[in-house]
């Protein structure tokens, strides 16, 4: 094994580099904030009163839960063309991953929502508060604060899941080391260049999330409570 | 009509009505929207595809198939190899996790820290660029088939996959496999019938002791009853490549590493977790009431962790079977690849065929589900 690594050879491609990481950061904080109010909107209609919504948004997130990610991309990318919605690959993926998102949060959310105390609601009712003002001001907040880990989690997860979208050609951060490694045949130094790229990711996106949750939904007297 | 709108049932049963009302609209434009573009564009609908002729070939094909077999057959080739990958990444996964988790916990620093290190970069690098890695750099870069890797003499490794002995299905092979299920079929009645007569008597029954006895027992009585004929057909290298033997392809391969290594950081997490949700009372009680070590483990600890561990690892189970369909990266040829990749490009029916993998999955995530759901009543803590 008388290998000796290259990164040097890398280096002219860094600007497909820098638009593929730019592109992923992008998607990321598109989708994060999306897919994050999708599965608000989606809890709030799990735990609504309309028994028919109910169901179909429960429904809709046991499919996307228990099908691949990469199925539901094909579905959108090559099944939606065929009923008259056409797409680029870049606005396929990023309903893909909105709708992903959206799913498992809408099922995170709601397992904080069904934690809280049900005094919380009769409080807020006592008080005349109407049902959406209980929701956004009081439940939420509480909700938020014990799922936020795994809120958090889920969002790292779909962050590291937008390197699929390389297979419908979207040109993100693992479609460039695809087309690095294939033009310089340098594999091991571009994936492990890459892979590096997405644990700084995971890292930041771990730490802001968790920054911004903090500032967020603790209020004072959680703070101080805790 | 003002009058009514205010009374709250009439206005529930207002919205509800819109609700359906505005869904109807919303399918009807759709399926209307389908079937002017259908039209436009001369594609059947239906599922008649599948008694169509698929017309290409497909490399590793667990059930018999020719080019010239249906997309239908394509289906299930898919679907066969799909279970493949999930059967054999579960069964290692769930055997790395284990070490991993219970190193994790280690007295070692040095164990731990690395464990952890372990759990902490594979759990946070995309499970696609890690099949992606083994597949394009590590057997990529493996020697040719003439210059191939050598163990022991008969096991090959090159950049065209990893050649095995086979042995020949005769008698004594097939007796042989028979007596691993007579094996594992009689310790599972003999642990019932053990744990019945500790209950009893109060005296412990060395279940793993026979296990493993009769696990090595049984098969070379097997042996010996089959008639002793037991003949490997080794690979060995004809021309530029390997004939005899069972290959294994670099796409199995590649697909089977990451995803072991990838399932197994989160396996590991929930036994980690598992054992450290066992308080420490629990231990000192056991050591007080004058359990040994083994038993205190075997009776108090185990039965409480495995409860813990076990939900999360089935759903990590389905979450490799899901991410199983990422091989479509590397041409695997499981379901994704073949029936919503090839067949779909030669198809076009891309609703059906979609649709019919989404199910597949479903179904497997529903079968995995009720048995989770099965185990999560058995283990219920009796309370008395």
């Amino acid at each position: 094994m008388d290998y000796q690594l290259d990164f040097v050879g890398l280096f002219p491609y860094y600007k497909d580099l820098v638009s593929g990481i730019i592109l992923t950061i992008q998607i990321t904080i598109l989708t994060t904030i999306l897919g994050v109010s999708f599965g608000i909107i989606g809890a709030a209609t799990r735990v609504g009163k309309n028994k028919f919504l109910q169901n179909l948004v429960g429904g809709f997130v046991e499919v996307v839960r228990n099908t691949p990610f990469i199925v539901q991309l094909f579905f959108i990318f090559f099944g939606l063309p065929t009923i008259g919605f056409k797409l680029t690959a870049l606005e396929a993926g990023m309903i893909a991953m909105v709708i992903n998102l959206g799913a498992y949060s809408t099922e995170i959310i709601r397992a904080g929502i069904e934690a809280t105390d049900k005094g919380q609601w009769e409080a807020g009712k006592t008080l005349g508060l109407k049902w959406y003002q209980i929701f956004i001001h009081i439940i939420l907040p509480q909700a938020f604060n014990k799922i936020s880990p795994a809120l958090i989690s889920q969002c790292v997860i779909v962050m590291l899941g937008s390197s699929v979208l390389s297979q419908i050609s979207v040109e993100e951060l693992t479609f460039t080391a695809n087309f690095i490694q294939s033009r310089t045949f340098l594999s091991f130094e571009s994936y492990f260049l890459i892979t590096g790229i997405y644990l700084i990711f995971a890292i930041v996106l771990r730490f802001v999330l968790t920054v911004v949750s903090e500032k967020l939904f603790k209020t004072k007297a959680m703070k101080e409570g805790n | 009509m003002m009058h009514a709108l205010r009374n709250q049932k009439v206005r529930g049963i207002l919205f509800q009505l819109l609700t359906v009302i505005g869904l109807v609209a919303f399918l009807w434009y759709i399926g209307s929207n389908t079937m002017s573009n259908i039209e436009q564009r001369g594609i059947k609908t239906g599922f008649e595809f599948l008694n169509s002729t698929a017309g290409f070939g497909i490399d590793e094909a667990p059930i018999s198939y020719q080019e010239t077999d249906t997309h239908g057959r394509v289906f299930f080739v898919g679907l066969s190899n799909t279970l493949i990958i999930g059967f054999v990444g579960i069964i290692f996964s769930t055997i790395l996790g284990l070490i991993i988790g219970v190193l994790r916990l280690s007295n070692n620093w040095l164990i731990r820290k690395m464990s952890a290190a372990y759990i902490d970069i594979f759990r946070n690098i995309p499970i696609l660029l890690q099949i992606l890695f083994w597949y394009n750099v590590v057997l990529k870069s493996l020697p040719a088939p003439r210059k191939s890797l050598e163990f022991a003499g008969d096991i090959f490794m090159n950049n065209r996959g990893l050649y095995i002995p086979q042995p020949d299905i005769n008698s004594t092979t097939l007796t042989i496999l028979a007596s691993f299920v007579v094996a594992i079929v009689s310790i599972f009645f003999l642990n019932i019938w053990g744990n019945k007569k500790q209950e009893e008597t109060g005296k412990d029954f060395p279940i793993i002791i026979i296990g493993f006895a009769l696990f090595i027992i049984l098969p070379i009585i097997a042996y010996f009853i089959g008639g002793a004929n037991f003949n490997f057909d080794y690979p060995s290298l004809q021309g530029f490549n390997f004939r005899g033997g069972k290959s294994i392809s670099p796409e199995f391969l590649a697909l089977t590493f990451a995803l072991v290594i990838y399932t197994a950081t989160f396996i590991a997490e929930a036994v980690r977790s598992g054992i450290e949700a066992v308080s420490k009372g629990q231990k000192e009680a056991a050591a007080s009431i004058g359990l040994s070590q083994y038993q205190a483990l075997k009776l108090v600890v185990l039965p409480q962790a495995i409860r813990i561990a076990i939900p999360p690892t089935i759903n990590q189970y389905l979450n490799l079977i899901k991410n199983s369909s990422l091989a479509t990266a590397i041409g695997y040829p499981e379901i994704v690849t073949v029936f919503s990749g090839t067949s779909l490009n030669q198809v076009g029916q891309a609703i059906e065929i979609i649709a019919m993998t989404m199910l597949v999955y479903l179904t497997i995530s529903l079968v995995v589900s009720a048995i989770l759901n099965w185990f999560n009543h058995k283990m219920k803590i009796k309370e008395r």
